[in-house]
This record gives structure tokens, sequence and C-alpha cells, in this order.
């Protein structure tokens, strides 16, 4: 991969607008690409996240300064923006439309339940082409219980604030924040004996097929809106099914390198770093390729008093030039920031194939809106993670952020026309060459 | 002609609604079909809410992990329910100690051996206090069910086993599996034809309708096949658990009498209808008003209808955000775990009494009683009310307390973590009581920070801000009074008279602000019955028709009847 060095030294003068391969030698793969999005919401304060300068002579700002240790394996892109997210004739609502966008560049129906509505998103894309050959084709983490009643924002239904991942334009999954249960999820009940284990996935098997059957029974007298729920419905039947005979296959269970979790971690950064490991382990035997995490559900109002913090996250971020207030916000970004350093530690300690977990790795790291006091949908805050980086990049203003996603569908080995609101492949040098 | 003709084929496409269980509607009905001791849906992914409810069909979505946990609540609730406890085989427990408990789960026989360091003198052995009369050091016990204390009284004891159990007792089988094998037979001594009736009852019951013989059947297919009738009705009863016709209420426009019943107890109950509610529907009588009204009297009634105190009051009201609400701890010391669990509750109760006493409407407003322990009584300044218990009190005329607008659950959930806000309480009050939310503000304009402009600034000298700039004034002017009339409460609902340095402005104060919601009491019966209504039916909806002079129970009955 050292010989991509030259080249990059080279191109490192010119901007980035001018069109280069996305990668070329590609060493013979060892072990597959995995992809991941982490999310903060309520934005970030952008003067203490851009870095000052272009290219590989960049020094981090504050809130980037924990990844100090991992600066040659982190991407910064400026300049990129969700569009969709704006509001487009629908007035207020961006934290709403700043998640259900991140990731599929397609602007939401504005509705507080009826007919949701948004895209389908990156992730469930890759998970659609590459997660035929994993146990689960994606893992949809988050670190907050979205139990919060009343309205999400503004004529939103929650669940365009709760997840980043849709199956379909109206399916969400929405994201596992119990540890216990991802690792169930992930591992199955480890201390079911193999005979058991067997005649219960074939009963499982038997089950499904008759419900599958009499589900087709059911749609053949039922109305419009109801199929939509149904095939919903058979859509998880089948994958289940997929499920059950991978696991038929698998007779030797994975054991993975910590114990089940037992609850939710009262310390969020403990909440985090644990569902950052749950990640790593899924991704480390192979159990999926593609995973979203939520550190918090979008417009979240968490105080973090483990950093002595107790004003509502989302109330601070609208800190109108108040300096109190921005430290505040700044604080909480570079907190964010720490809990993700720890899982590039982890990731580069963990070998995978002829190097790191990082290495074959590309997580993207970001928000859905910048500036959260004023719900700035461009210029987003976004950074890459993966076998090679230390530059940072400033596309022109507008560029679209799905572009972003088509590249890192390329990488995966996805190759579409286009996603949302895509015009184009992002070039991204070095994009985990 | 024709057009009627159109009309009714495209009929069967429109207006069709499936409901799927959300996490509370499952524990609740797997807790009414099989009586299983623990809540399965506990750790199912969170349901989305739209309309401020978590019981919205649109937005409840089923997705592959959803499914997993499924299969899964349904495995373990089958289980639960059917499998029958199988003895041990006997074994060995050591004790070191003279003085131990012993968990005794299967009645039976144990061997004692008691073994001593030296010598070979009899020792006292009792159980729970009752002395066996034996010179040996081994001999037998019979031992029930429990957790008895045993004592073997020697100096010289080395250590106590006990083997067993030996005959042992197979306790009576369980309220879940009467539920399931209500034939009578014992465990292990089921027939074919019982376990058709069974599994069409338990069909019959979790599907919520009638059942066909094919559906039967198809059940019956699992028994047929397996190793046991028990290990068949275990696969039978899961299958039943995953079908779409368990999870989904699928409700054409028009309703039968099931899917009527369904909707009532889902309604007031969160669970599935019972037998009286089914019966009435098998003879099409449940939809007669003067049986209706009888029969929602008994659901209000009837503990279940606590479902309705919590799903609907803390959603409507918002209180079950108190749960995870953290005021500021420098701020509110005296918020402590203990006091929001008593707010949490004094709305529970003072709910609860308006829908068992079937009283006006109106009380939500202006009851002048509530439910208080000396916690809370302390808190708001009420003497008289001792220990921990709540007890219905009659509220004296200066306490500034009555109707949900001055419980502290209502004033914290819709304060700041560190203030009030005067904009959150009138947002909340259009909202949850006019049903005129204000429109959002336009787009960009960032929300008007209330804390930056300075700390010696009353809020309503801050807010002022709101209405100089025209884009603001439109619905602040709404918005900002209805709330500084509640600025006597602070950010957890205590009564205070300045804050900080500074006198309360409280404009016409909260009485005031009462009054006035009286007087228009049918802007409130309709924002309630909308309320209602789209929680009843799982989608927008709403009762024009209310007038505020209804009882409780009346706008349930025009909500269940009429809604739209």
């Amino acid at each position: 991969m050292r010989s991509s060095l030259s080249r990059r030294t080279f191109l490192q003068g010119l901007g980035a607008a001018i069109s280069l391969p996305l990668l070329d030698a590609m060493p013979a793969a060892t072990a597959p690409l995995r992809l991941a999005f982490i999310y903060v919401p309520n934005g970030i304060f952008m003067d203490q996240w851009t870095p000052v300068s272009d290219g590989a002579d960049f020094e981090l700002p504050r809130i980037l300064s924990p990844l100090t240790p991992h600066r040659d394996n982190v991407l910064v892109l400026s300049g990129l923006t969700q569009n969709t997210g704006r509001a487009l004739g629908d007035a207020a609502g961006d934290h709403a439309r700043a998640s259900a966008t991140y990731l599929t560049g397609v602007h939401p129906k504005k509705t507080d339940g009826a007919g949701i509505c948004a895209g389908i998103s990156v992730d469930q894309v890759a998970a659609s082409h590459v997660g035929a050959s994993t146990k689960l084709p994606s893992l949809e983490l988050g670190c907050e219980d979205g139990r919060l009643v009343g309205n999400c924002d503004s004529g939103y239904s929650c669940a365009y604030n709760n997840t980043l991942s849709w199956r379909t334009p109206s399916s969400p999954l929405p994201p596992d924040v119990n540890p216990r249960s991802v690792f169930e999820r992930l591992f199955g009940s480890l201390d079911e004996n193999p005979a058991d284990r067997l005649k219960r996935l074939r009963n499982e098997a038997s089950i499904l097929d008759y419900v599958l059957d009499d589900t087709r029974r059911l749609t053949s007298r039922l109305g419009s809106s109801d199929h939509r729920k149904l095939d919903e419905y058979l859509t998880s039947v089948r994958e289940i099914e997929r499920r059950i005979q991978f696991a038929e296959k698998d007779d030797q269970q994975v054991s993975p390198s910590f114990e089940k979790p037992s609850g939710v971690p009262a310390d969020f950064a403990d909440y985090a770093k644990l569902m950052f490991d749950l990640m790593l382990v899924a991704f480390q035997t192979g159990t999926t390729r593609v995973s979203t995490f939520m550190l918090g559900r979008e417009g979240s109002i968490r105080a973090y008093r483990e950093i002595g913090i107790s004003d509502a996250h989302h109330p601070v971020t609208h800190h109108s030039g108040n300096p109190d207030l921005i430290e505040k916000v700044v604080r909480i970004n570079t907190y964010h920031m720490q809990q993700f350093a720890y899982f590039l530690d982890k990731l580069k300690a963990t070998p995978d194939g002829d190097g790191t977990l990082l290495d074959h790795s590309l997580i993207v790291y970001g928000s859905g809106l910048s500036d959260g006091n004023k719900h700035q949908h461009n210029n987003l805050p976004v950074l890459v993670a993966g076998k090679s980086g230390g530059r940072h990049i400033t596309y022109p203003a507008e560029t679209p952020m799905n572009n972003l996603h088509l590249a890192l569908l390329d990488r995966m080995g996805v190759r579409i026309e286009s996603l949302g609101d895509s015009n184009g492949e992002l070039n991204v040098l070095s994009l985990n060459a | 002609m024709r057009t009627l003709f159109l009309f009714a084929l495209t009929l069967p496409l429109l207006g069709q609604t499936a409901h799927r269980l959300n996490r509370y509607e499952y524990n609740a009905t797997i807790r009414d079909l099989l009586a299983v001791p623990f809540q399965p849906a506990a750790d199912f992914p969170i349901d989305d809410s739209g309309y401020g409810f978590d019981n919205i069909a649109d937005v409840l979505s089923l997705s592959p992990a959803l499914m997993e946990k499924y299969l899964a609540a349904a495995e373990k609730s089958a289980r639960a329910a059917i499998v029958a406890p199988t003895p041990p085989q006997p074994s060995v427990q050591r004790f070191a100690a003279s003085d131990f408990h012993y968990k005794v789960d299967f009645e039976g026989d144990y061997d004692v051996l008691i073994a001593l360091r030296r010598g070979s003198t009899p020792v006292t052995f009792s159980i729970d206090g009752v002395p066996v009369e034996t010179d040996a050091n081994e001999f037998r016990i019979h031992l029930g069910r429990g957790n008895p204390r045993l004592v073997a009284d020697s100096p010289n004891l080395a250590y106590v086993e006990l083997r067993g159990p030996y005959n042992p007792i197979t306790p009576p089988p369980s309220e879940s599996y009467r539920r399931v094998f209500h034939c009578g037979h014992p465990p292990g001594h089921h027939t074919l034809a019982c376990a058709r009736t069974n599994l069409a009852d338990l069909a019959r019951r979790a599907y919520r309708r009638p059942v066909t013989s094919d559906e039967i059947e198809g059940l019956m297919h699992f028994v047929k096949q397996a190793d046991s009738i028990e290990q068949g009705m275990q696969v039978a009863l899961e299958a039943i658990l995953v079908s779409p016709r368990f999870l989904f209420r699928i409700e054409p426009d028009s309703l039968d009498d099931f899917q009527f019943a369904s909707r009532l107890s889902y309604f007031l109950w969160s669970s599935m209808p019972d037998d009286q509610l089914f019966e009435l529907a098998a003879q099409h009588r449940l939809r007669d008003p003067e049986i209706l009204r009888a029969q929602i009297h008994r659901m209000l009634l009837d503990p279940k209808s606590r479902a309705l105190v919590e799903n609907f009051g803390g959603q409507w009201l918002q209180t079950r955000n108190l749960d995870s609400l953290q005021p500021d701890p420098a701020k509110f010391p005296e918020f402590t775990n203990d006091l929001r669990h008593d707010m949490q509750r004094e709305t529970q109760l003072f709910f609860q009494s308006i829908i068992r006493d079937d009283r006006p409407i109106s009380d939500f407003l202006a009851g002048n009683y509530t439910f208080l322990n000396q916690r809370l009584a302390a808190f708001y300044g009420i003497p008289n009310v001792e220990g921990t218990q709540f007890r219905r009190v009659d509220l004296p005329p200066d306490s500034h307390r009555g109707g949900i607008l001055t419980e502290a659950s209502v004033l914290t959930v819709s304060s700041y973590p560190a203030r009030t806000s005067p904009v959150i309480r009138g947002k909340w009050i259009l909202e949850n009581l006019l049903d005129s939310p204000p429109p959002p503000p336009p787009p960009n304009v960032p929300k008007l920070d209330e804390t930056a402009l300075g700390a010696t600034a009353t809020v309503r000298q801050r807010l002022e801000q709101h209405r100089a700039n025209p884009a603001c004034k439109g619905c602040h002017s709404r918005m900002d009074p209805l709330g500084f009339s509640l600025e006597n409460y602070d950010a957890i609902g205590r009564w205070r008279t300045h804050d900080g340095d500074l006198p309360i402005d409280a404009g016409a104060g909260p009485d005031a602000l009462k009054q006035s919601l009286l007087k228009d009491q049918d802007r409130f019966a309709r924002c309630l019955a909308s309320k209602l209504a789209t929680y009843a039916l799982g989608r927008k909806a709403s009762l024009p028709t209310a007038t505020g002079n209804e009882t409780f129970s009346q706008l349930v009955q025009e909500v269940i009847t009429n809604a739209q």
C-alpha cells in the first residue's frame, strides 16, 4: 500500500475537485471490508472541528484531538451537504430530517404517523448486497432509549429521529439499545446444548414455514395498507428463515471474547464503549459486515452529567453565540469523539487477515447537522476512518453527501448508478487504499 | 349504479389497518392468554411513536430483529406454560454449617447424613424448630416445598449431607398449564381429541376471533408430528404466537363484532378481550348502547384499566418522561428518585380516581382533591398528611394545587433541567389541553436562547424578545402568556414567589388560567376526545361533538362509538 504514497504526495497540492480514480492497486483482500456509520446528534460546533488547512499537513482541532493517535487513519471530509434535509417547503423539523436523510439522501414525508416514508439507506443497500454471506445482514445499535413521549420534532414521527437505517422507504430499522439483547442476537444463547439447539432450529423452521403459508392466505383477502405491514412481516420471517439455515450449517458456535453483558451501564462512556465492543466483535467474528450506531437519537436531550454538564444536549446547541454554551457543546462533541477514539484503538489492536480490523473497515463518523444552532444541513462534519487517511479534503460547496455513500458502496463492491440525490461518485483519494 | 359498482370494487383496497401489538400490549396479551410470570417483551426494540402515542399502526414497523425477538418470546412463553417441571435425579448437597436453610423445589424424602469430627455422640436435628426423633447419624426425613431451616446441634459437627429427593411429588400444574390444557388430564395423559379442543381454544383467544377447522387442522399438524402431545402443543402454541393473526389486529373500515371487542379492550386494557367481551361479541350484543355502557363501566373498574392510566395518561400528559428526566441536581437537590416516583404516582392516582369514580372530565382541570403521601405533601407545603401511603386529600383553598396543571409531574416535564420555560409550558397547554398546537417556528430562525440574555433579567423580560420579532410574535403571543401564568411553580413544580432575588410576575396566575380553561371547557373536551380517539383507533382521529359536560366513561363511549 505504500506504493500509493508517492502518488498521494504528488497530488497533494491539487484541489479535490479534480477527478481521480478512486484507487488503483488494491491488494488481494485477505479479509472482507466492513462498513459502519457512527452518528452523533444535534450537530457539531464546526469551528472546533474543521481543520484550517487542506491536504496532509493539517492540525487536528480540539474536537478531533482525541484522534491524534489515529491521524493517519482518518480522512476529514469538508463541504458535503444533505440538501434533502432542508425544509424544502416543509418548515420546521430539521432534527427529524437530519437523521432521516443522513444515509438516505431522500427528503422524508412530513407526517406524525400516517404513511411514514424516507428512502432506503446506504447501509441497507450494502447489507442487501454483502449481507447474504453473513449471519446478520446488518446490525443497528443505539445508546439512547427513545421512549420520550410527545412530539419528536415539529410534526414528524419519532421513527425519523430514532434511526438512520431504512430497509425500504417505509420500513425503518430501530436500533437495539440493550447490550445483552445485542449479544444474544450475535451469539445466541451459549448455554444451550447442541442437540437442543438443533431441535429448536428445526422447530423454528417448521413454524416459520407454517406462518408463511398462513400469511399468504391472509393477505389474499386484505387491502393495500395491510399488505405493507404484512410484507414487512413476510420479509422479516424470510430473513429469520435464512438465519436459521445459516445456524444449522454452522454447528461450531463462535465464542465471543467477552462475557454476556448484564444490563445497560449507567455511565455514558461505559455504555458507548460496550456498544462499540459489540460492533467490534460482530465484525471480528464475521457475524455481520454492516452496522450503524447512534450515540444519541437526533434531537437528544441527554444531560452529560459524566462531564459535569447538567443542561440537556439539544437546548445547549441553540447557543446563539453564547461562549459558555458553546463551550458545553464543544465538550460534548469532544466527549463523543473520545469514545470513537476508543473504538479505533480497539479496531487497530484486533488482528484481521493480513492486517488489523481497522485496515479492513470503513468507519464513517458524523452528524446530520453541522451547526446545530442554526440547523445547517451543508458543510456537514464527516470523517472516514480506515486503512489510510491523514488528509483533510474540502469539496466544492453543496457536494451531495450521497456521493460519498456511492464511493463507500463502490469500495464494498456494490456498484449502483445513484442513491437518493447523488449526482456522481465522490472522488475520495485513498479511501481504504 | 355503475359508480356504486366501482366503489364496491375498490372498497376492499381502502382503509384497512394492521396494528402490530406494541411492547406493552404484547406483554399484557401474553399475560392474559397464558399467565406466565414474566414480561416477554422487556427487551424488544423500542416502538416508534406518532401523534404522541406509541400505538399508532402506521409507525409500528416490524424489523427482522423484532421477528427474532417474537420467535424467542414465543418459545419462552410456550415452554413456561406447557413444560411441567420434572423432578431431578437425587443429588447430594453438603453443608459445613450446623444451622442452614435448604431450598426444596420438590416435595419428597431426603436422606440426612451427619458427619462428626470425632466420636459418635447423638446429635439433635430439627426442621424449622421441630426436632427429629432419632439416635442415628443417618436417617430419612420428608420435606415439603419451601426453604426450611435445618439445625444439627453438636460441638463435633463436621458437615451435614442431604441426598434427595426420593419418591418426589410433582407439584400441581401451574395456572399457565391449566389454561392450555383445560381438559383436566394430568401431565403426560392428554389425548389427541383433547389437544384439538385445547388448541382451538388457544387459537381463538390468541387470534381474538372464532377459528376455522382448517386453521385448527393446520396447527394439529404440529401435535401429530411431535414425540409427545405436550411437545407438539408447545410448538403449535409457538406458531400461534408468531402468526400475524396474533401479532396484528387487522381492522377494516367497518368492524365486525369481534374486531370491535378487540378495539375496545386494547383501548381500555391494552390487552385482549376477556371471555365476557368475547361472548357478547359472539351474540352480536356488545354494541348495544346499554350493554356497551355497562361493559365500559366494568372495564374501567377492572385493575387492567391501569393500562389506560399508564399508556394513555402517561403519554397524553407526557408524565412518562418523568422516568428519564434529570433536573439539575445542583439547583434541585430535593429531586430524589423517591420524589420522582411520588410525582408520577400522584398523577396516576388522580387519573385513576377520575376513571374509577367516573368523574366529570372537567376534574382534570380543576379537581379540588389529589393524592399525596407525607413526602409529596411536605414538598407542596400541605400539612397533616403523614406516612408513606398515598391517600386522597381534599385540597385547602390556599394550597395552590388542584387539577393536572398544578401537579409537580406535569410542571417538571414541561421545564428545562435547570429552569422553567413559559414557552414549553404554554406549548404544552396548547397541545395537550386545547388541541391547538402552535405551528412550528419558521425555517432557519434559530430558537431564542432564553439564558443568553443575562441572568439579571426576569424570564418575562427575556421573552419580550419573542414579541419584538414579527416572525415570532404571532405564536408566542399565544404561548407565552399561558406559560407565564404558571411561573409561580419552579422547574420541579414547587411553589415560589421569587426567582432568585427577582419577584415572580405570573400575570393572571394559575387560578385565572384554570378559570379561563373551564370557561371554554368544550375546547378542552374536544382536545381530550381527540387524544383518546387517536389512542383508541391507533391513527389520527377526533370526536368533534364533545361538549365538556361528559363524565369520563361517557366520553369513552362516545369515542369508541363515533370517533372518526
